[in-house]
């Protein structure tokens, strides 16, 4: 699947490895920016709170 | 190798099959990979953020406060505790200073959302309770683990530490009576009267909450405290933060955090610290208000802490 990915980038081979290194560099940005701060919420280890009556709290 | 020409029928579903196999393992290469970036931007990535948001609204409040007056020692006022000014719902109105933990203070906000307060301010005032020296339970919940980690070292108070909160005004000083462990669902904890819910309050309690064991939220870490006594911001600091011995330094590494020379030289480190990923730093300021001071509070906050150790 890379490899197939990697061979059908364009230009020379330093080109390429620019271009995948910027990919990388994309996709680790929007993780961090927006996909992990989404779903951090779901995750069962960052509750701190007793539940209190009218105000339940965020996430598990 | 004889088979091949023989059989290609055989051969390509081989190659199909083995094409499968190799997408497969990309896959889940890749599912372990995004799992491993997830436990650096959980455990390392939120705490660098949200050092950074909490120096940036420690050094607000010093400007709107003005500075405290670190050499003198405030005499213990008898008189009934003014009432702190809660600004509003998420709004940082104190800062804790509990000299059993490594980070000397962090803010203290109102209401206890886990996206606009604890992630991005640090400790949170659980909304229904007292305020701090009223009679009640005046309970604070805060993060152990991730996003600054407020409450880290919270395991480590015993009967008698200081848990001291501070206002424009005054500070508020608590002594730990007692720690328990409990479900989630123990909200008696911070009930006005600690533990009886039915029961009309005659204390002044304090209670803290977060996470137990450490990397998990199958219990909540209790501690709770009662208060001591209070003294006047203007007068200097309570009598709490000065006895210990890794305060002494605090004072002068809050200074030179704030000095405008220092922060016009970090403001130029702060590109190298960001590094790897400078669009992230600027997209995760959380509040405009701070904005001037979060861009260079992150070279002087790793200094000041550096000291402390």
């Amino acid at each position: 699947m890379y490899a197939w990915m990697f061979r059908h980038l364009p230009g020379t081979l330093w080109v390429r490895i620019a271009i995948t290194v910027l990919l990388l560099a994309v996709i680790i940005v929007a993780l961090f920016g927006v996909v992990f701060p989404a779903i951090a919420p779901y995750m069962p280890f960052n509750d701190g709170l007793v539940e209190t009556h009218g105000d339940a709290p965020a996430g598990p | 190798m004889a088979s091949r020409p023989a059989c290609p029928d055989r051969a390509r579903r081989g190659g199909r099959l083995r094409t499968a196999a190799g997408v497969l393992g990309e896959v889940l290469l890749t599912l372990g990979a995004v799992l491993l970036l997830f436990l650096v931007w959980q455990l390392w990535w939120t705490d660098v953020v949200a050092d950074r948001d909490q120096s940036g609204i420690l050094a607000g409040l010093e400007d709107e406060w003005g500075e405290v007056d670190a050499e003198r020692i405030a005499p213990r006022q008898d008189g009934p505790p003014p009432v702190p000014d809660v600004l509003g719902e998420d709004k940082v109105w104190g800062t804790m200073h509990v000299p059993k933990f490594d980070r000397d203070r962090f803010p203290l906000a109102e209401g206890v959302s886990l996206e606009r307060v604890l992630n991005v301010k640090g400790a949170g005032h659980y909304p229904e309770t007292a305020l701090p020296g009223q009679v009640g339970n005046f309970s604070v919940a805060g993060h152990r683990n991730t996003y600054g980690r407020v409450f880290e070292g919270i395991a480590r108070l015993e009967p008698g530490d200081p848990v001291v909160i501070e206002t424009a005004d005054a500070f508020y000083v608590y002594e730990v009576t007692e720690s328990l462990i409990v479900d989630p669902s123990a909200a008696e904890v911070i009930a006005p009267t600690p533990g009886q819910p039915d029961i009309e309050p005659t204390e002044q309690m304090m209670t803290l909450t977060a996470c137990h064991p450490m990397y998990s939220a199958r219990e909540r870490y209790i501690v709770h405290a009662e208060f001591a006594y209070w003294t006047i911001r203007d007068d200097g600091i309570p009598e709490a933060l000065a006895t210990d011995g890794s305060q002494q330094g605090d004072p002068d590494a809050s200074a030179a955090a704030y000095s405008p020379s220092l922060l016009a030289a970090a403001s130029g480190d702060d590109a190298e610290t960001a590094g790897a990923s400078p669009e992230l730093g600027a997209a995760s300021t959380a509040e405009p208000t701070w904005n001037t001071a979060l861009s260079s509070s992150l070279a002087p906050k790793s200094v000041s802490r550096e000291e402390r150790i």
